[in-house]
């Protein structure tokens, strides 16, 4: 930054400033609403005289509600499915979540899940226009947790040479990401009415940027490794998630019980055949290098097939979960356009 | 929450602390003094409001600029080129209690601010917080959930657009 830029910003801020009677007037406002309102803190002392400090330590209520929470079944049932605007959402998200967590050994995967049940609930709930200021601030916070939550794991499977799971986590996360950013798109589509999520859509994108970081990571690695057959495991691995995913997909479009209704109208179907049309020719250029043995460039295709798919699934997922038209074109393909620029010839 | 954050004075110090710094942060994004004033209230009564429910706020700066953030992406702004004059008029800088600003050196800083509109909100949020609110890279890279990394790279491309604007 050039010196004069630094003065003029300096310039700028101090030139915005307060001046001490607007201070005093705005400070008086918020003192007035402040006592129209009961204080939150007072209100959480106890004022029994059978209360002692160490009850209201952090880690004994937590260690309480577990107890609470495990001999009460009912209570974990309905936080479970409870939304974030709910009072029992705290106790899904702070306390049987981490529990999850905990018992989980594939804490990569368990961790981007997790990211995508926040991503559906925030969907659900901006639709039906049930969520406020706070609840939506809140839920950045929860969401940036458990994306960080997400890419530490899968950092953490790189640094123990699970290669293959970091993969599959990565894709998935990206996956989701990708699709969520359509689905928020679509929702203001379908709701125009539906609060902002501008900031969400910010911070997908940036979550993509730090998820695409690690993924340059992880190519380098897999492509760096001396042992060329774990590179052919990998390569192997990645081919049959990819068989299972289009499975998955065939599966959820075509089998409809006799006298259903089609799960899809034409137009969503013809979207899903175009898309699926789109990874089939990805995966047939991922062959064509795997046979010429370009290796590298086979395994940076057949990545951007698997998450793809991922993302097609998701927007499946979503399209049948809210009841909203999600599959179809939208502007958002920033995504899929740098996955194919990284491919190119 | 804070250690400490027992009673009103201590949420009303939170704004003698920081309350100038999130009306400059709001000035900057919807450019207009009296509504920003009116934003920068908001954002500490709506804080209150949600400390009153008994959620726990880990970092207050933090969150207030969160809030605020919030806020300022919920109005909506009329993407209208005003002159300097009329920029002047909406930001009303307050030359009143320095009576050594200059004349030049003001168009100068309405100038920046008219060229700073013409910026993505992205890259106007990111010079803003680093040079107007004196923010350091790594408490931006906390509000905005990046890593730090990240947030120098979009300054630094924030900075180029800028330098372009002028050209």
């Amino acid at each position: 930054m050039e010196k004069d830029f630094y003065s003029q910003f300096k310039n700028m801020s101090e030139g915005a400033r307060l001046s001490q009677k607007e201070k005093d007037f705005h400070r008086g406002e918020i003192l007035r609403f402040m006592e129209k309102q009961p204080s939150p803190y007072v209100d959480k002392k106890l004022s029994s005289p059978f209360y002692i400090g160490i009850f209201l330590k952090r880690h004994f209520i937590v260690a309480s509600l577990v107890i609470i929470l495990f001999s009460s079944g009912g209570i974990t049932i309905s936080a479970e499915s409870s939304l974030p605007n709910d009072y029992l959402y705290q106790i899904k998200t702070k306390i049987t979540e981490p529990v999850l967590v905990f018992l989980t050994s594939d804490k990569a995967k368990i961790k981007v899940a997790l990211v995508e049940r926040r991503f559906q609930e925030f969907s659900q709930v901006t639709l039906n226009e049930e969520i406020n200021l706070e609840d939506k601030t809140a839920f950045v916070s929860q969401l940036s947790l458990q994306v960080g939550g997400a890419h530490k794991e899968i950092k953490k499977l790189v640094q123990s040479k699970n290669t293959g799971k970091a993969i599959k986590a990565t894709n998935d996360l990206q996956s989701i990401l990708s699709a969520q950013n359509t689905v928020l798109e679509k929702i203001h589509i379908a709701n125009p009415e539906a609060e902002s999520t501008d900031d969400i859509e910010n911070f997908i994108e940036d979550s993509i940027e730090r998820t695409t970081e690690i993924e340059g990571d992880l190519t380098e690695t897999v492509n760096s490794k001396d042992d060329q057959s774990n590179s052919d495991e990998i390569t192997s691995d990645q081919k049959e998630e990819i068989s299972v995913s289009l499975e998955d997909i065939k599966n959820i479009t075509e089998s409809v019980p006799e006298g259903d209704t089609p799960n899809f109208d034409s137009e969503d179907q013809s979207y899903i055949n175009s898309k699926l049309s789109d990874i089939n020719e990805v995966l047939k250029r991922g062959d064509e290098k795997l046979l010429e043995g370009e290796k590298n460039d086979a395994f940076i295709l057949y990545n951007q097939a698997d998450q793809k798919l991922g993302e097609l699934k998701s927007l499946i997922d979503s399209d049948r979960e809210l009841g909203i038209d999600v599959l179809g074109e939208t502007n958002n393909t920033d995504f899929i356009n740098k996955s194919d620029s990284t491919t190119q010839n | 929450m804070e250690q400490g954050y027992n009673d009103k004075n201590k949420f009303i110090e939170s704004y003698d602390a920081y309350g100038e710094a999130i009306f400059r942060y709001c000035l900057f994004r919807v450019f207009d003094r009296e509504r920003a004033k009116d934003l920068m209230q908001e954002t500490f009564t709506r804080t209150w409001e949600y400390l009153e429910k008994g959620k726990e706020v880990e970092n207050m700066r933090a969150f207030l600029y969160k809030v605020a953030h919030n806020l300022c992406v919920n109005e909506f702004i009329r993407p209208k080129a005003y002159s300097l004059d009329e920029m002047k008029e909406k930001i009303d800088f307050d030359p009143k209690d320095d009576k050594t600003v200059s004349l030049e050196r003001d168009a100068e800083v309405v100038l920046l601010v008219e060229k700073m509109r013409l910026l993505s909100k992205d890259e106007r949020d990111l010079l803003t917080m680093r040079y107007v609110d004196d923010l350091a890279v790594s408490e931006i890279a906390q509000l905005l959930d990046m890593i730090p990394n990240t947030v120098s790279v979009k300054i630094r491309r924030a900075e180029e657009s800028l330098k372009k604007l002028y050209k």
